[in-house]
């Protein structure tokens, strides 16, 4: 089981949340942790804020600190949110979807049937995926493409997600050859090379 | 953070994500369940209505006839509120 959130402690934490956001963001988005630091330093909100606590400028390691604790907590949280929130548009989807095809959404069959697929999205879990696909992306394709057949929308979606199955085994299957070629010759060369990369930009 | 704050935390959080979707606690409490949190149905519901008891109130409850259902959706100040937090 979770432990309870606990209260952030540190430098980063006795900023203002609109300032952590941005810093949040900032790393999310790839920024290095000196860039964060002067954006930080060089920040006219933060400055005072450091002076009234008596605290000297943003170092790397006050940034490193926080990217392992409340910058975690914080990508973990939203993270969990976007997941919730998806599962959520996709019930209201549905509802909306059966009742523009006149279906009485108060009928006890309709109220049965929206309760399984309910437990279907409930047991549908997007963080399990991911980790599976980081292990087996083409099985996690795979699923998918079967799971958005399931649906009249997402039959192209599954069409979609088929092809780009196809390409990536193609594309592997190339990739695999040309090895097994450059191997056997001890060598690599231009045009191998060439091929090799085609069938690298394809995946 | 105490476990009523964790677990008001907790309701605010999922019901700002349905916004504006109208959630039953069983729904509540299976999510915080898959999500390793070991807060129990009637804990989840004590705390959705005290946020309900706010001034103004974070959380909107609402029963559904149908099925004699209670069901709990964040109002705008529960909104504001999680996205001040």
């Amino acid at each position: 089981m979770n432990e309870l959130p606990r209260k952030e402690l540190g430098k980063v934490a006795g900023l203002p949340k609109a300032i952590r956001d941005d810093l949040n963001l900032r790393l999310l988005n790839g920024a290095t942790l000196q860039e964060l630091c002067d954006f930080l330093n060089s920040n006219p909100t933060v400055q005072p804020i450091l002076a009234a606590k008596g605290w000297g400028e943003f170092n790397v390691e006050n940034l490193s600190n926080w990217r392992q604790s409340g910058y975690a907590t914080w990508l973990k949280s939203r993270q969990r949110f976007e997941d919730i929130k998806l599962k959520a548009e996709a019930r209201a989807a549905l509802r909306q979807q059966l009742a523009s095809e006149g279906l009485d959404l108060n009928d006890a069959n309709a109220t049965r049937l929206l309760e399984i697929a309910d437990d279907l999205l409930d047991d549908f879990d997007p963080a399990a995926l991911r980790e599976a696909a980081k292990d087996k992306p083409l099985a996690a394709l795979r699923w998918l493409s079967d799971l958005a057949a399931g649906t009249s929308e997402g039959k192209r979606k599954a069409a979609e997600l088929e092809l780009k199955v196809r390409r990536y085994e193609e594309a592997a299957a190339k990739a695999k050859d040309k090895l097994t070629i450059v191997k056997r010759e001890g060598g690599l060369s231009e045009e191998a090379r060439r091929q090799i990369e085609e069938a690298v930009a394809l995946l | 953070m105490n476990r009523s704050s964790a677990i008001r935390d907790e309701v605010l959080m999922q019901l700002v994500a349905a916004f504006p979707a109208q959630v039953p606690v069983e729904r509540l409490h299976k999510t915080a369940r898959r999500s390793g949190f070991d807060f129990a149905e009637l804990e989840l519901r004590k705390e959705a209505h005290y946020l309900a008891g706010l001034n103004p109130p974070l959380v909107a409850v609402s029963h559904d006839a149908a099925t004699n259902q209670e069901r709990f959706a964040a109002t705008s100040a529960g909104v504001a509120h999680f996205e001040n937090q």
